[in-house]
């Protein structure tokens, strides 16, 4: 008879291949739990049928439960063709598909929603980054007392503490860049004991961060007990029918009332699409927003890389183009001197012929050269070529109307 | 500085270290080279400057041009005769009064001063009938 007046929440969760099963009977001043049960995956049907056994005995009850997908995130609309669940205000946490497995479950929660009625209270007009740890999973979210402003999740399976901190640090990062705001503090709430890495968070991000600990079956106790915050359930048909606040209503009418609506609710009112969530396949992923941050710090790494390319590139067409400078003066300047010599070779050549001799056909070069000519004074023409060409060849010829013709070879 | 260097990706830590010795190898070896060869071209400018000065030659050495060629030594000769055999290689014919020898090895003196040339070879000379037929090659620089 007592069974029938108490209302009792009922709450489930499964973490790698255990159910972990409990229930609390809610009163004025809290709620009281019992004890927790755990359950292989191969004894699926014996936990279902625990809850139904639950259940009969509570008519007045809720069966609560988590959703740890990673696909989840907060925006500031409703997506119809998703499933999705209003937090505060324009606050709508939102997920592709829910699939609880055919496990009885009236209240569906995402750990945003959760989050975000456990620190509602702390939140202000200054940013705080909240982080809660569920299941090895982080899940983050900006928030001011009046709108949560981005939300990541990022998966901890696999990574060490330091690498788990980097990833936080990174969506500040990305954060920062979108928003441009880093968090004043952060607030964290983790459902296991993680003191490493709460101890590496600390050091690695150089923040305070003020820390909660409590169990997933007492957070969910806790959003099962109040109508207000069932609401952000993301199965919305039990809470309908539900004509009173819970918290409100923990008489046997009221009770009555909640039982009903835990009755009718069925799984065919819960919002199916029939894909598989992609937290159940385990592998954790963090959220596109993160994976952008990443994809744009690793692009704007090669910016230096690219900006000492583009510099080297430059002086070294610069270069190739002054060498080619250079190298046309040196062969002007060459050029110039070659010039000079065979200008003054020419010279010479002419004015040593003087009036004994007159030049017919002349090769000047500046290896050699090579003379001939008619010569009337002869000795003075030998001595004036020899003066300049010492070893030169100078032969003469008696031509026939009495004139007498030379030659000239020489080395220069 | 030190943390923020800790807190980059492996991917940025493997691209600045790269920036970094690209920029020891590559880069700065590069700028001291041009800087050197722009100094060593200053240089050069400045000889073939003076010794244009010392000839009394005005302005930079200019391309060849046959026209510009027959223009400046209309003093010299009315009849330049110029052939191209060969791209940049132009083989001239002057005829010059034998008293304008001395003015003709003068100008010879400053010709690469006033065009980007150099005589290719020997000057060949040959009188007739009082004039001198000189022959020359020009190869431009």
């Amino acid at each position: 008879m007592r069974n029938q007046q108490q209302y009792v929440t009922i709450t489930h969760y499964k973490e790698r291949e255990f159910y972990f099963l409990n229930h609390a009977i809610q009163t004025h001043h809290g709620f009281i739990t019992k004890e927790m049960e755990q359950f292989h995956e191969s004894d699926k049907k014996k936990f279902i049928e625990r809850i139904r056994l639950l259940q009969s005995e509570y008519p007045q009850s809720q069966t609560v439960s988590v959703s740890l997908a990673s696909t989840q995130s907060v925006s500031d609309k409703e997506d119809k063709n998703r499933a999705s669940a209003k937090i505060f205000e324009n606050n709508y946490v939102i997920q592709d598909s829910i699939d609880i497995g055919n496990i009885p479950t009236s209240l569906y929660f995402s750990p945003f929603a959760i989050l975000y009625e456990e620190y509602k209270e702390k939140l202000n007009n200054k940013l705080t980054l909240v982080i809660g740890l569920f299941d090895r999973k982080l899940y983050i979210m900006f928030a001011t007392e009046d709108k949560i402003h981005e939300s990541w999740t990022i998966g901890t399976r696999g990574l060490t503490e330091k690498q788990v901190a980097d990833r936080v640090y990174k969506s500040m990062q990305a954060y920062y860049k979108i928003s441009f705001k880093f968090a004043d503090h952060i607030e964290m709430l983790v459902t296991d004991d993680s003191p490493k890495l709460l101890k590496v968070l600390r050091e690695e991000l150089s923040l305070k961060i003020i820390l909660t600990q409590n169990t997933i079956h007492n957070l969910l106790h806790n959003m099962g007990g109040s109508q207000k915050k069932a609401k952000s359930s993301y199965i919305k048909s039990s809470l309908s029918q539900a004509s009173t606040p819970i918290d409100e209503s923990p008489s046997k009418a009221e009770a009555s009332s909640m039982a009903q609506g835990a009755t009718a609710e069925s799984l065919e009112d819960i919002r199916l699409n029939g894909t598989q969530p992609s937290s159940d396949k385990s592998q954790v992923k963090s959220t596109p927003v993160v994976n952008k941050g990443s994809i744009v710090n690793t692009l704007l790494s090669f910016i230096p890389l690219l900006f000492m390319l583009g510099v080297g590139a430059f002086f070294t067409l610069q270069n190739d183009k002054v060498l080619n400078d250079v190298a046309l003066k040196e062969s002007q300047s060459f050029a110039q001197t070659n010039n000079a010599l065979l200008a003054m070779t020419s010279n010479d050549v002419f004015s040593s012929m003087g009036k004994s001799a007159e030049l017919k056909n002349a090769m000047i070069s500046n290896s050699n050269i090579e003379l001939k000519g008619v010569v009337w004074g002869i000795e003075p023409l030998r001595n004036s070529l020899n003066e300049l060409y010492q070893d030169g060849e100078f032969i003469i010829k008696p031509l026939e109307n009495f004139m007498t013709e030379f030659s000239f070879k020489s080395k220069v | 500085m030190l943390s923020g260097l800790k807190k980059l990706s492996l991917m940025s830590k493997v691209l600045f270290v790269l920036s970094l010795v690209v920029l020891f190898l590559w880069v700065i070896p590069n700028m001291v080279n041009y800087y050197e060869n722009v100094k060593k071209y200053e240089l050069k400018v400045k000889e073939l400057q003076q010794i244009s000065t010392q000839y009394g030659v005005a302005g930079e050495a200019q391309p060849f041009s046959i026209e510009l060629f027959k223009k400046d030594t209309a003093s010299l000769s009315s009849n330049v005769v110029v052939e191209s055999p060969e791209a940049k290689v132009h083989n001239l014919t002057m005829y010059i009064d034998k008293d304008k020898i001395t003015n003709f090895n003068s100008f010879l003196e400053t010709l690469s001063l006033r065009y980007l040339v150099k005589i290719d070879g020997a000057l060949r000379f040959e009188e007739k009938d009082k004039v001198l037929e000189v022959k020359m090659t020009f190869r431009e620089l």
